[in-house]
């Protein structure tokens, strides 16, 4: 089947499942610390149970496959038929990333691939419970049951014993609907109604979270069916057939009446509380059980007739909230114990909470954020005229314009943030992972997870964050032994910090490892030609530890699969520069190492030092600018063809940045420059300016005409013709409606620095 | 009745075939033709910013309200002589898919709707540089008038041209 990924409910899937399997790789590892938590397995399980509800309706059978198997292992974890160990959690952690990887393929417009055989034929094996079979414990329903098999029941799912195990093929679910359909027509209510419903009610569990509006169709269909009487038991049983597969049919056979609806009931009351809910108005018996039965869980029993009645009443309000109501909370609270899933489910569905969040794609966000930008320029240039015009009242008008556009920036900056957890999260995997690679014992902590930073920055974060986490596990953290022998506790920390500082956020990334040896570093650097003797032995111990920035660098003596190919470090500074970030490393030798990771709050405002050269302006990100000085303050030589200025006894490479604009053209002064630079000193009166800014690790200048001051800009992107042009970043639009160059220093230095 | 009607609108459709509306400018001494479609509004040549390191045939960016707009010096691109913007001279911005970009001409004349049938395929007018981005030719009364397309205009080549870089 092909994928539409147009279809709304496609996306909603897969933006649904996105954030359920996120968080299902965070609590898959604190499941390896808390293997007893009955919350986090039940979590978990119903997360695998989501997804594969919704990759069931789509036809997406390779998904199901894995999350079916998956879902059975915690089945069993949760009830306390299995214990987690690390094989399991290997298995399991494994069967995650063969979803992601197969969402990945799904949101490519492929088709999933199917999971290896391997490992389908491991989570079957996980899918035997420690102790005994489980055919006995199956037979005997009811609310005291073995929980196992009321919650099989309720999940639909078949077991061993009864042949069960299906998957909810598209098949199923076609025939599932066309049930729907004939049973409704039966009934002479609009079939529509019910397939709708049973379309909110598949929406919802592809939702989980309810975000999805009630559906206006289910309290008519409640009313329609409530109305009719012609649902007959048979066909009531059929239907949960058809939706559940066999799993349920063992329970019915085996057990009195009662009982058997009791577990009919229930699924139906966890997982479909549409359908309870609309047969549950029928007058016959096992319709009418069908509501009842959580309720019967609560009391510990009670007759299908008075239930009935107190069913009736229910649809209504709980129809209302349906839409709201987490269907998986339902089931979760049925299969726990008899008790809860009545009174979950009821209480969900009558206490309708209202969504008090929307969904926006985040390109509007951008396009708002767009405007406000505009708006902010429009605010200069009043702002501007309001000097020019002296008036009073104009000029309390721009002030206040001042204030709301500012409130108004801020503001919808603010629905752009995202906390950092949405980064972090992904870590104790990952750490998880390496140390069982590694055979290293490491625990990770986290502080300030709430941290706000704007989304495109969190994205772009993740993958620099990981590289230095990994470096931190590989590189940094002793292997047990060692640790002990040096008298530290035999697992190692690695911890993860965020904070806002101003208006930067400080990202800390920390070991309480080996420690980095500046005296190595400065050996390997010469070793690998990277400076000579001499030079290596100047640098202090914090130069010496940026060394590991630089390009080819790496201090591990053999390469692992971990880190260590030598691309990585550099890599991370060059990611974390575009970002306008810095990195900063402080390091004790036998105590750990941190990393120290400065970012600004968001990317679409700049703060830039706004220059002139050529008499045209230009702004140069502030995040590189040092300091600034006078030309002609200086002491100037010519090195190796360039002007190099000596600033507290050490030499700095001068650019110019006219002869870049050259280029497009137009004359500049050029004579008297060349002149200036040809006699290494300028004897006229060059009040030029030189700005120092910090490249890579090094400080060069820019000599510039005159500067202006420090601007806020809101970057705006050059045309495509334009786009990706070495040296610059973007443009934007200076509050005199003129346009500024935003400079992209590495990449002019990059492209242009032999001529400038 | 309406039917009627439909059919001898069709009828004269059919005699006359469906028309297309081109704003006219000049380039030195010929006439050329964009489709209206595609043009999103005409301007005074404001000032305009160069780009350093741009395509030769950039002429630089505008502050359109608030957003930035690539201005193309046509003249190069058709391989004239390049010419300092006159009084004349006006700046169509054009909406080519995503993308916004303005062309400088000599003067904008004037929206000629011509028909469909009355398009001939270019002969190799001008010269090479030019005769990429032609639609077609019609021939008029006062000359004959270019048209041309301003998606090849603006892209393809273009983006090879700044690929290379």
């Amino acid at each position: 089947m092909a994928i539409d990924l147009d279809d709304d409910i496609v996306q909603d899937f897969l933006v649904e499942s996105r954030e359920i399997l996120d968080r299902l790789g965070g609590q898959l590892v604190d499941l390896e610390q808390h293997g007893e938590d009955k919350d986090l397995l039940n979590s978990v399980f119903r997360g695998f149970h989501t997804i594969k509800g919704g990759a069931g309706f789509l036809g997406l059978n390779p998904l199901v496959e894995v999350c079916h198997r998956t879902e059975d292992v915690f089945n069993l974890l949760r009830n306390g038929e299995k214990r987690v160990s690390p094989e399991l959690m290997d298995t399991v952690l494994r069967a995650l990333d063969v979803v992601v990887a197969q969402f990945g393929q799904i949101e490519n417009g492929q088709e999933p691939e199917p999971a290896s055989e391997e490992l389908l034929g491991e989570l079957d094996r996980l899918k035997q419970p420690d102790g005994a079979a489980a055919a006995e414990s199956h037979g005997s329903g009811a609310g005291d049951s073995a929980p196992r098999a009321g919650a099989q029941a309720s999940d639909g799912e078949g077991t061993d014993s009864s042949g069960g195990g299906e998957d909810i093929t598209e098949a199923e679910f076609d025939a599932l609907l066309d049930t729907l359909e004939t049973e409704s027509s039966d009934t002479g209510s609009g079939s529509d109604e019910i397939t709708d419903e049973e379309f909110e009610q598949l929406l919802d569990e592809l939702h989980g979270k309810g975000q999805h509006k009630g559906a206006p169709e289910e309290p008519a269909a409640a009313e329609q069916s409530g109305g009719d009487d012609e649902i007959s038991e048979e066909e009531f049983e059929q239907l949960l057939d058809n939706l559940y597969g066999p799993g349920a049919a063992p329970g019915k056979d085996g057990t009195p009446p009662a009982v058997a609806d009791h577990k009919a009931g229930q699924p139906a009351a966890g997982e479909t509380p549409a359908e309870a809910e609309g047969a549950g108005g029928a007058d016959s018996d096992a319709a009418a059980a069908a509501p009842a039965a959580p309720k019967q869980g609560a009391k510990g029993g009670g007759s299908p007739a008075s239930e009935s009645a107190a069913a009736a009443d229910k649809p209504a309000p709980s129809a209302g909230g349906g839409g709201k109501q987490p269907p998986a909370q339902g089931g979760s609270g049925s299969q726990g114990n008899g008790k809860g899933g009545g009174d979950k489910g009821g209480d969900g569905g009558g206490g309708s909470r209202v969504e008090a969040s929307v969904r926006v794609d985040t390109a509007k966000l951008d396009e708002i954020m767009n405007l406000v930008g505009e708006l902010v320029l429009v605010r200069n240039r009043l702002s501007n005229l309001r000097n020019v015009l002296d008036d009073d009242r104009m000029g309390q008008a721009v002030s206040d314009l001042e204030l709301v556009t500012s409130d108004l920036q801020s503001s919808v900056m603010k629905t752009r943030m995202q906390p950092i957890k949405k980064v972090f999260g992904r870590f104790p995997r990952v750490i998880r992972d390496l140390a069982r690679q590694l055979d290293k014992e490491v625990t990770l902590e986290t502080h300030g997870e709430e941290t706000d930073l704007d989304k495109n920055m969190v994205e772009a974060l993740s993958d620099p964050m990981v590289h230095l986490v990994r470096n931190a596990v590989d590189h940094g953290v002793e292997y047990p032994d060692e640790r002990e022998a040096a008298g530290k506790p035999r697992q190692g920390t690695v911890t993860l910090a965020a904070e806002q500082e101003g208006d930067h956020i400080l990202l800390t990334i920390a070991d309480d490892g080996r420690g980095m040896d500046a005296d190595k570093l400065r050996n390997l650097a010469v070793k690998k030609g990277v400076m000579d003797q001499e030079s290596a032995s100047r640098l202090d111990d914090k130069e010496a530890f940026n060394l590991i920035f630089h390009p080819g660098f790496s201090s591990k003596e053999e390469i692992s699969d971990v880190s260590g190919r030598g691309v990585g470090m550099d890599v991370v500074k060059n990611s974390l520069a575009k970002l306008n970030g810095t990195v900063d490393i402080d390091s004790e030798l036998g105590r750990g190492t941190s990393m120290r990771i400065q970012l600004p709050l968001t990317l679409a405002i700049l703060p830039t030092l706004m220059v002139k050269v050529s008499g045209r302006k230009f702004a140069l990100p502030m995040s590189v600018v040092r300091e600034i000085f006078e030309l002609q303050d200086v002491r100037t030589n010519v090195v190796n063809n360039r002007l190099v200025a000596i600033v507290r006894n050490k030499a700095m490479p001068l650019f110019f940045l006219e002869r870049w604009l050259d280029q497009s053209g137009e004359p500049v002064l050029r004579t008297k420059r060349e002149m200036a630079e040809g006699n290494g000193e300028d004897e006229g009166e060059d009040e030029r300016q030189v700005i120092t800014v910090i490249v890579g690790n090094q400080a060069v200048g820019f000599v510039v005409d005159e500067v202006i001051g420090l601007e806020e800009v809101v970057i705006k992107p050059l045309g495509a013709l334009l786009h990706g042009l070495p040296g610059l970043a973007g443009s934007t639009i200076t509050g005199d409606g003129q346009i500024a160059l935003i400079v992209d220093i590495p990449s002019l230095i990059k492209a242009h620095g032999r001529r400038l | 009745m309406a039917y009627e009607n439909m059919q001898y609108e069709e009828d004269a459709e059919l005699a006359e075939g469906p028309t297309s509306q081109w704003v006219t400018f000049k380039l030195g001494r010929e006439h050329y033709g964009i489709n209206v479609m595609q043009v999103q509004e005409v301007l005074p040549p404001s000032e305009i910013a160069p780009v350093p390191g741009a395509p030769h045939f950039v002429l630089g960016i505008i502050n359109l309200r608030g957003k930035v707009v690539t201005v193309i010096d046509t003249r190069l691109r058709f391989g004239l002589e390049p010419r300092e913007a006159g009084k004349e001279s006006r700046i169509i911005v054009m909406e080519v898919g995503e993308n916004i970009a303005g062309i400088l001409v000599d003067s904008v004349d004037e929206v000629a709707s011509v028909r469909e049938a009355q398009i001939d395929t270019a002969p190799n007018v001008g010269n090479e540089e030019s005769s990429r981005y032609i639609y077609g030719v019609v021939s008029r009364e006062d000359g004959l008038l270019i048209l041309v397309d301003a998606n090849k205009l603006l892209t393809e080549d273009e983006w090879q041209e700044v690929a290379a870089l």
